[in-house]
């Protein structure tokens, strides 16, 4: 379910207020789907680096993480699904 | 088997749609997860299954019995651990136990050795003889699951049960839990907690 939903490995996301609608720019640009809570953004079925580059965070505000059921709750309640 | 089987359920509160038109089918012997962010209805649900809110609209069986017309033997087999701590405050922790057994008709002997019982699997033994507000959250939520366990239900529903315990009480309900699944004792299971779901469900739902 974990995998069906959320893939195996999330990229979250903490840019600056300033950054951060070039990150979501970004992210649409390459179709990756996220959600956003409370000023982080959770990027789902990232495929490893493939999407960091280009970013324009530096990295100590990204972190790689396996999917948990947490993120499929995020995705399926989510205020901000992006189809 | 399953045990419990509802469709198209519906609960309405005047203008509220609170449950629009939910089906779910729990197997016997698993633990079910509920999940779903406030409001998304999963405590209406659950009162709906436990006989305790008529549905709007829909139909509920539960271990084969339709709740419209047999609702005290579907409460007979089932323990029901609330969200919301409703002990009785002017009693101590064994009364609590003894006078819930009182509801299933347990004669006093045998509501004695079953509330001993629940109370040391959940290590409140040497809280026996306390009153009620001399236990701390966390107790009281222990003795509410308990309390829950005192008529040898075939099926638990559980509503948030580790909310407010520290990570070792929440691990010796876990523990708990697993123990009672192992029994055979099914399991609705309804949490925010997503580490909680992972640990203790087979199968989840998500309602939102």
């Amino acid at each position: 379910m974990v995998a069906q939903y959320a893939g195996n490995e999330v990229l979250e996301i903490e840019p600056d207020p300033a950054e951060r609608d070039n990150v979501v720019k970004h992210l649409k640009s390459r179709g990756v789907e996220f959600e956003e809570v409370g000023g982080k953004i959770h990027a789902f079925q990232t495929g490893a680096d493939r999407i960091s580059e280009g970013l324009g965070v530096s990295p100590e505000k990204l972190r790689r993480r396996t999917a948990t059921l947490e993120d499929v709750f995020l995705r399926l309640t989510g205020r901000s699904l992006v189809e | 088997m399953l045990i419990i089987k509802a469709h198209n359920l519906i609960k309405k509160f005047k203008d509220l749609l609170a449950v629009d038109g939910v089906d779910l089918e729990v197997e016997e012997g698993e633990c079910f997860g509920l999940l779903g962010p406030n409001g998304a209805g999963k405590t209406s649900l659950i009162r709906m299954i436990t006989a305790v809110s008529p549905p709007t609209g829909g139909e509920i069986e539960v271990l084969g019995h339709d709740l419209k017309t047999h609702s005290r033997q579907v409460k007979a087999a089932l323990g029901v651990v609330p969200q919301l701590d409703n002990l009785d405050p002017d009693f101590t922790v064994i009364q609590n136990l003894m006078a819930f057994a009182r509801y299933f008709d347990i004669p006093k002997n045998e509501a004695r050795r079953r509330s001993m019982e629940v109370l040391s699997l959940f290590e409140l033994d040497n809280k026996r003889n306390s009153h009620i507000r001399e236990l701390s959250g966390g107790m009281k939520r222990r003795l509410l699951i308990a309390r829950g366990l005192i008529n040898l239900p075939k099926i638990v529903v559980l509503d948030e049960p580790t909310i407010g315990l520290d990570p070792q009480g929440k691990h010796l309900v876990w523990r708990k839990l697993t123990e009672l699944k192992s029994q055979g004792v099914s399991q609705l299971l309804c949490t925010q907690n997503m580490e909680e779901a992972a640990v203790l469900c087979d199968r989840v739902a998500i309602m939102y």
